[in-house]
């Protein structure tokens, strides 16, 4: 399969041309201030993984869409990279929002405005229970199985496909913002709340994908290999 | 929304075909879609095994001969289409759900997918106003009331009571309990001084 970019590349362009890279770059714990170095370079001084980036990194540039087990990752910088997502969503990516959306509002008892931000928590408690279960329970068993331990009681395919609904959820609350906020509201600085949600909105299908079609294949590859040869 | 969401697969291994596929299906008026590239038949069964698309749409002469028929028995709710590059013969076609050709316009490609998709029309749901029973059972379950005291209240059972408010949740596109209150207030079916918040 040909890959949009490769090791010899600048990191530099890589950026210029595809300006959403930069938040797959931070992620990777890699930072800016690095010349002109080449993607080989930059990866092998911050201690990344060069093909793994650049798997997550070419999976963004084709649009999200190729599954593919022939990728060759390293799971253990893919995984550091998917924590590091869930970091930006709970801990920067979501809170902003709610900051915008307390601005925009006008908070007032007598309206609606309050369950809106209700409904928001209970949405940030949601995702915040599903990343932790990630964390907690498909991590925990990745890092078993890479240590050649296969527990019968769990499989990856499990894990796959109840995964849409975290974004799915932004979308209602999108949906019940424009439909019922009431006038009060700020309409700049709302509609600047509902800009950052549909944002976010993208990146959580996107960062789902990146566990679907870049994670979960790896594992199934394996699986396959542990019940091949015990 | 998620329930009309059609999931597709491509298995196609020519670029300009599998991207040309993913594009034009992907922007389809009126149809929320996702699509999938798989480049070789182990990803196209690993796929399988951990998605469950309603579509797949596949180079007759993808991977091995069989693959055909093993996805067919294995996932009989899979819809197959063919991607037709040149006419097929009537032998191969006979394997599939439906064909798409290459030559095919948008409208075409559109009413193939719905009919395999079973979703003749993806979002007339929405549109249906709500009954006067939708109306009154929504105001109970903003006030707080269980389906069993809703039931009792309205002389249902309490099957009715779920199947009315999965119609509401359908019809509203509003999946949780604050959603559902938040559209009650607005459109006056409670008023805000009623409900312990």
């Amino acid at each position: 399969m040909t890959r949009y970019y490769s090791p010899e590349d600048k990191m530099i362009t890589l950026i210029a041309e595809d300006y959403p890279l930069i938040q797959v770059m931070t992620r990777f714990g890699i930072r800016m201030g690095f010349g002109d170095k080449t993607v080989a370079e930059v990866c092998a001084e911050a201690g990344v993984d060069c093909n793994t980036f650049l798997a997550v990194v070419n999976f963004v540039v084709e649009g999200f869409t190729t599954f593919d087990n022939s990728r060759q990752l390293s799971i253990r910088s893919l995984m550091h990279y998917l924590k590091q997502s869930h970091i930006y969503f709970l801990e920067y990516c979501l809170p902003l929002i709610r900051r915008k959306l307390l601005d925009g509002i006008n908070l007032n008892t007598g309206d609606v405005s309050f369950l809106i931000l209700k409904f928001f928590d209970e949405y940030y408690r949601e995702v915040k229970t599903h990343m932790e279960y990630e964390e907690k329970t498909v991590f925990s068993y990745i890092e078993l199985i890479l240590n050649g331990q296969h527990p019968a009681n769990y499989k990856i395919a499990t894990y796959s496909d109840h995964h849409e609904q975290v974004a799915d959820k932004l979308r209602e609350l999108k949906n019940i913002i424009i439909k019922y906020c009431p006038a009060t509201a700020d309409a700049n600085l709302l509609n600047d709340a509902l800009y950052s949600i549909y944002r976010c909105e993208r990146e959580l299908e996107n960062h789902c994908k990146v566990e679907d079609y870049l994670l979960v294949p790896e594992i199934l590859r394996l699986e396959k290999g542990l019940t091949s040869n015990p | 929304m998620q329930e009309t969401k059609i999931h597709i697969a491509i298995a196609e291994n020519a670029p300009i075909v599998s991207a040309g596929l993913t594009h034009t299906v992907g922007r389809l008026p009126g149809m929320p879609i996702r699509v999938t590239e798989v480049t070789s038949a182990e990803n196209l069964f690993d796929y399988l095994n951990t998605s469950s698309p309603d579509i797949l749409i596949i180079n007759p002469y993808f991977g091995e001969t069989s693959d055909i028929a093993r996805v067919r028995t294995s996932y009989p709710n899979l819809k197959i289409a063919a991607v037709a590059i040149a006419p097929l013969d009537r032998k191969k076609m006979e394997n599939f759900d439906d064909v798409i050709s290459i030559a095919d316009d948008t409208e075409t490609i559109c009413d193939k997918i719905k009919r395999m998709a079973a979703k003749p029309d993806s979002l007339p749901e929405s549109k249906e106003p709500l009954s006067n029973r939708e109306k009154e059972i929504i105001s109970l379950v903003v006030k707080g009331m269980t389906n069993k005291e809703i039931a009792d209240k309205l002389f249902l059972s309490v099957h009715t009571v779920i199947t009315h408010r999965r119609n509401i949740a359908r019809k509203l596109e509003i999946h949780s309990a604050t959603g559902l209150t938040i559209y009650a207030i607005v459109n006056k079916l409670v008023d805000i001084s009623e409900l312990h918040l």
